[in-house]
């Protein structure tokens, strides 16, 4: 693809949005894996709830949900 | 008209500007791209609600046409592979260096919301700059459609993120901290202002305000140490995951939004004019009768393009526009202007308002001073009308104009109705104004008032307005033979 931003990006600028951009990065990762938390802890809870009605409980060997599964 | 020079930076193509609307140019190589963007929903949407200019590709039965009727026949006949395509015709062009701050904050909202939205599509703004808008009344539209390119998935950056900030939020800031006009920063800043130009006017202990930090101190202190020949730091980024590299841009945005909105401009700003509607010097009944009059001559003789020269927060600009007039209104109190704009917006008013002192308009700029036309050659044969109203002693003892001059500066603005408000020197706004002088226009009176007019009107009516030193000339532009 050819690129043809043609506008000075400036220099200090650019630099300080790379760094950001590292940061909001992680950011990305920790709000996917706090999402994946509670999405997991959600269904636990709500199955054990399930299974202190009479339901049967999940089994306890089985593997969490992969995050790219969610 | 007089038109602006073709608009060259882009390398995907060129835009001339014709008396019919734009004509873009573009390369084969980027026609599909181009092609594509303009069918996305984030185009169409914009386009629908006349937020960005409509654009329509023309045949060669039609390109020939434009080549015979148009200055483009050696453009078009040398376009090689080039698609040419048409925009819309956006009434008397407007510049940052004419706006008041509320325009400009107006223009770079629209910038960031085309920016996300094109981003959903898959497309990046590959410019942003106030240049790329146009003001069609007091409402902005995005002119530059060719700044829309396809993105990379993994690109995290936003690389005119460092040109927005330039020409859209450090204007503001400047303007906001230190009252630095806009007139006077893209006059001669095409691009805005550097951050190291505003750090050096902020005071040690401004430069670590928390809202600063991030626009002016860190851009300027990783400037200073970085190594300027290090060509890795313009490198492309590309990250693995695309969702990530998104949503780092939408940070961006973002943050860029939450900037503009602390930039926003207060509603309430005073100067020395802002307050003229409500402390001017006439009594009830000489502004009713004003008021009467004028709305007579503009019914009478229906302008449908009215210059308000001097139009102070709007009075009779409205008048104009409710009567279904598209009014540009020009007044050197950006203040004034600001509260023009407010108005119209809200009262959804034709009015294009823009910071103009008439007595030193904007100048011609740009590459060949061709890009950007002056206010004069703009306005040449663009009004049928012009209102000069509680002008001309701003003219006469502040600028030191001779009253000829005013006389066939009206005519030059106007093709049909003028109306102008002539003050004597025995007014109370004109002897303020003096300041002492008082003897410099002893030889004014209404008799050489008119004599100036009728070299290029006829005096169609006037009004002496009740209890005031001032009258009213209702004047129509003689037919040159």
């Amino acid at each position: 693809m050819r690129v043809l931003a043609y506008i000075d990006p400036g220099l200090g600028a650019l630099i300080w949005q790379s760094i950001i951009g590292v940061l909001v990065g992680m950011l990305f990762y920790l709000r996917r894996t706090r999402k994946w938390m509670g999405r997991w802890l959600g269904r636990v809870f709500r199955i054990g709830q399930k299974a202190g009605n009479g339901a049967v409980a999940p089994s306890a060997n089985k593997a969490p949900p992969k995050v790219d599964d969610l | 008209m007089p038109q602006p020079g073709p608009s060259f930076r882009d390398p995907m193509g060129r835009c001339y500007v014709t008396e019919r609307g734009a004509v873009r140019l573009v390369g084969a190589g980027d026609v599909p791209q181009f092609e594509c963007f303009l069918k996305t929903r984030a185009a169409r949407d914009f386009a629908a609600k006349g937020q960005l200019v409509v654009t329509r590709r023309l045949d060669e039965g039609e390109i020939a046409a434009l080549a015979a009727s148009s200055g483009l026949g050696s453009a078009l006949a040398a376009r090689g592979g080039a698609a040419v395509y048409e925009h819309e015709r956006i009434p008397f062009p407007s510049y940052p260096q004419e706006w008041p701050p509320e325009m400009l904050w107006e223009a770079g909202q629209l910038t960031l919301e085309l920016g996300r939205a094109a981003l959903a599509e898959g497309y990046g703004l590959k410019d942003a700059t106030p240049h790329n808008v146009l003001f069609r009344g007091s409402k902005p539209v995005f002119v530059d459609v060719l700044s829309f390119e396809r993105r990379e998935a993994g690109d995290p950056l936003w690389k005119p993120c460092a040109q927005f900030i330039r020409s859209f939020l450090l204007p503001l800031l400047a303007n906001r901290r230190w009252g630095i006009a806009l007139a006077d920063v893209f006059t001669t800043h095409r691009d805005g202002l550097e951050p190291e130009e505003v750090y050096r006017l902020c005071r040690p202990w401004e430069r670590l305000h928390p809202r600063l930090l991030p626009l002016v101190s860190i851009p300027t202190w990783l400037t200073r140490r970085a190594d300027p020949d290090n060509e890795a730091i313009y490198q492309p980024r590309r990250m693995a995951n695309a969702e990530k590299a998104r949503y780092v841009l939408e940070s961006v945005f973002d943050r860029m939004g939450r900037a503009l909105r602390w930039l926003q401009p207060a509603a309430q700003r005073e100067s020395a004019w802002s307050g003229y509607m409500e402390e001017h010097s006439y009594n009830e009944g000489a502004f009713a009768a004003k008021e009467k009059f004028v709305g007579e001559a503009l019914a009478a003789f229906k302008p449908g393009r009215v210059l308000d020269a001097g139009a102070n927060t709007g009075h009779f600009s409205a008048l104009a526009a409710r009567g279904g007039a598209a009014v540009v209104a020009i007044d050197s109190d950006a203040a004034c202007v600001g509260a023009m704009w407010r108005r119209a917006q809200g009262e959804g008013l034709n009015i294009l308002p823009l910071v103009v002192n008439l007595a030193r308009p904007t100048p011609a700029t740009g590459w060949r001073n061709r890009e950007s036309p002056s206010f004069l050659e703009r306005a040449a044969g663009a009004f049928d009308g012009a209102l000069m109203l509680g002008l001309l002693h701003h003219l006469l003892v502040t600028e030191r104009i001779p009253l000829e001059e005013i006389a066939g500066l009206a005519a030059d603005l106007t093709t049909g109705l003028a109306v102008i408000e002539f003050v004597a020197p025995q007014d109370p706004m004109f002897r303020r104004l003096t300041r002492g002088r008082g003897e410099l226009h002893a030889a004014l009176d209404e008799r050489a008032f008119a004599e100036a007019c009728a070299a290029h009107f006829e005096i169609i009516k006037t009004l002496a307005l009740p209890g005031t030193q001032r009258t009213l000339y209702w004047l129509k532009k003689k037919v040159a033979r």
